[in-house]
């Protein structure tokens, strides 16, 4: 399937200044947010896999996925997304770094 | 019945595309000749008798659709399955109705193997292993059609699983008659056309994606471009590549397809967009005219019943609108009493239809549940446990619900059997599950725990618990713990919308 003909615009671009840090609290703060979850910031360590605190169903991930992407005006690309990475925070913020790095998706062609 | 009319509309348009699915065209003829090979296969290889159930576990692809036709032609009946159900839940409905056979595929196929004490390996069908998909496609005799008598129109078809709010699991099953009588009037409703292209995203386990996206513009001569799972850049390179004209979607997918950068024009070719599951937010609705030049529609329906009534395109948008009947479609609005209520009050909304469920005697109800069918019909209309109102043009607009199921975008979850999992949990005295808002207007899961022990006074506990027992969409995302619970908490009157 071709995933490239739809563009996108106005991605902003992430501060690569931006340290590990910054990323992951941002990580953390989205997944509260876009799932509703009732967890303090605080209360949620990055240690923890995401499976201790909610349930992961498909639709949860892409809810999760599609606020990290609107966040980081990032393009995750769901159907190679390993779900293991997701219940894991700290590879997930690397993850997004990496993705943020690297030149957009849609310039390269199908 | 079913396969016959099939049949009927593939003479029609023998070449004309039924179904594409990635890589994968079908036409109608090409259709027809699979539906009767996997038929005779369930027949003669099988021994699937007439009535039996076949439990499907696929996401949505060409060959539950084959299948399905299969399945009706020799008089079988099609029970879907959530493909998100661990095997304990999977278990509690065959244990309460039990299936001859099910379809699954490589990927789903897990829960059927700590299942095979009730179905045994053999007749776990995985439809992308070799043998099972070599009985699409090949025919085991020269014959046509399996041998045998033709299904009943009275015989059931489908049997949908659904959710009450009693921690007891609830099976609407539909006749043949009835599903083509419902698919008819659905189609007369929005005017299908032959070849008109159709996107089938929402999951076939559900009675609206089941019927609005595949069969009934099968039984039309349309196509349907098949979405296994949806993503919404996927899902917006597939409507624009196949140029789609009818969408049928749900509140869930309409929001993350309007937080894509998306062209104006990228929605250009479509004519009809149905919205079902839950309730549609008017703003979104707005965002989408404003955005896209596409008026969703409203659906309104239900397992029990089929489709109820749809929004026409020059409505008004309003919270709860749910538009007008249609064909056939009987609405009644009471009160508490019994008594019908006017025009704009609010009552409970009743439905008798053609494609009504029905037991296997043919009377209106769930399959093996005479005390609650006695309940839920008053002179044979099925009370929906929804509250709502006729307007002043008659069309239906709903405001609330009168039960305690969740909605979770049209996957119905009983608190009930939520709230008894996470009893279980030592230290756990009470608890109290319910739908609340999030502020996307988006029902979720809300569980207020009453504990005995600090231990279990922990969201990981709880949710870790939870796993073992439910599928992960059922585990809440909202966790109170408290030392009693309230006497008042419940969830529906938190939920604030519509009501004038």
């Amino acid at each position: 399937m071709k995933t490239t003909s739809i563009e996108t615009t106005n991605i902003k671009t992430m501060n690569m200044e931006t340290t590990r840090d910054d990323v992951l609290a941002r990580v953390r703060r989205v997944l509260i947010d876009s799932l509703s979850l009732n967890i303090e910031e605080d209360d949620l360590r990055y240690s923890e896999s995401l499976d201790q605190v909610m349930g992961l169903d498909s639709l949860a991930v892409l809810e999760f996925t599609t606020a990290l992407e609107k966040e980081f005006g990032i393009m995750i690309e769901h159907e190679k997304l390993e779900l293991s990475l997701l219940r894991d925070l700290p590879a997930l913020a690397r993850y997004i770094q990496s993705v943020a790095a690297a030149p957009p998706a849609s310039d390269t062609p199908a | 019945m079913i396969a016959e009319h099939l049949e009927r509309t593939a003479a029609k348009f023998p070449d004309s595309i039924a179904l594409i699915d990635g890589e994968t065209r079908i036409s109608y003829l090409e259709l027809t000749r699979r539906v009767t090979a996997f038929a005779q296969y369930l027949k003669q290889d099988l021994a699937v008798a007439p009535g039996a159930a076949v439990g499907f576990f696929l996401p949505n692809c060409w060959e539950f659709v084959v299948g399905f036709f299969a399945v009706a032609k020799i008089g079988a009946v099609c029970m879907p399955f959530n493909t998100r159900w661990r095997a304990s839940e999977l278990e509690s409905y065959i244990r309460q109705i039990p299936i001859s056979a099910v379809l699954t595929s490589q990927q789903l196929r897990e829960p059927w193997d700590r299942l095979s004490e009730m179905i045994p390996p053999e007749r776990v069908l995985v439809v992308d292993e070799p043998a099972v998909a070599n009985a699409f496609t090949h025919e085991s005799s020269g014959q046509t059609d399996p041998p045998g008598h033709r299904p009943l129109a009275t015989g059931i078809a489908l049997q949908l699983t659904t959710s009450g709010s009693t921690g007891r699991p609830r099976v609407a099953a539909r006749t043949q008659r009835a599903m083509l009588a419902g698919a008819t009037n659905v189609g007369q409703a929005l005017e299908v056309r032959a070849k008109q292209r159709f996107a089938a995203v929402v999951p076939f386990y559900h009675a609206s994606g089941f019927g609005n996206s595949m069969f009934v513009p099968l039984l039309h001569g349309a196509t349907v471009i098949i979405m296994k799972q949806f993503d919404p850049r996927g899902f917006a390179n597939l409507v624009r590549s196949h140029k789609i004209q009818v969408l049928l979607v749900s509140p869930f997918i309409l929001r993350l397809v309007a937080g894509q950068d998306l062209d104006a024009d990228v929605f250009c070719s479509v004519e009809t967009c149905l919205s079902s599951g839950a309730p549609t937010p008017p703003a979104l609705t707005k965002q989408w005219q404003d955005r896209f030049g596409i008026r969703v529609r409203q659906l309104y329906g239900s397992s029990e019943t089929g489709t109820i009534s749809i929004e026409t395109a020059d409505s008004p948008i309003r919270t709860g609108a749910a538009g007008t009947l249609v064909p056939e479609v009987e609405v009644k609005v009471l009160d508490n009493e019994g008594a019908e209520k006017a025009l704009n009050e609010v009552g409970e909304i009743l439905i008798r239809s053609p494609s009504l469920m029905s037991t296997d005697s043919g009377m209106p109800g769930y399959l093996d549940e005479s005390g609650l069918n006695a309940r839920v019909f008053t002179n044979g209309y099925f009370r929906t446990g929804d509250l709502g109102m006729l307007d002043d043009d008659h069309n239906l607009v709903i405001v609330g619900r009168k039960t305690r199921v969740i909605n979770l975008g049209g996957t119905k979850v009983d608190p009930a059997e939520v709230e008894a999992a996470i009893e279980k949990l030592p230290g756990v005295r009470q608890c109290r599950v319910m739908g609340v808002m999030d502020r996307r207007q988006s029902e979720i899961i809300k569980a207020v725990i009453a504990v005995d022990d600090e231990h279990a006074r922990s969201r990981q506990a709880v949710v870790e618990h939870c796993r073992q027992l439910l599928a992960e969409h059922k585990i809440p995302r909202v966790i109170d713990f408290v030392d009693d619970i309230p006497v008042d908490v419940t969830g529906k009157q938190l939920i604030t919308w519509g009501a004038n």
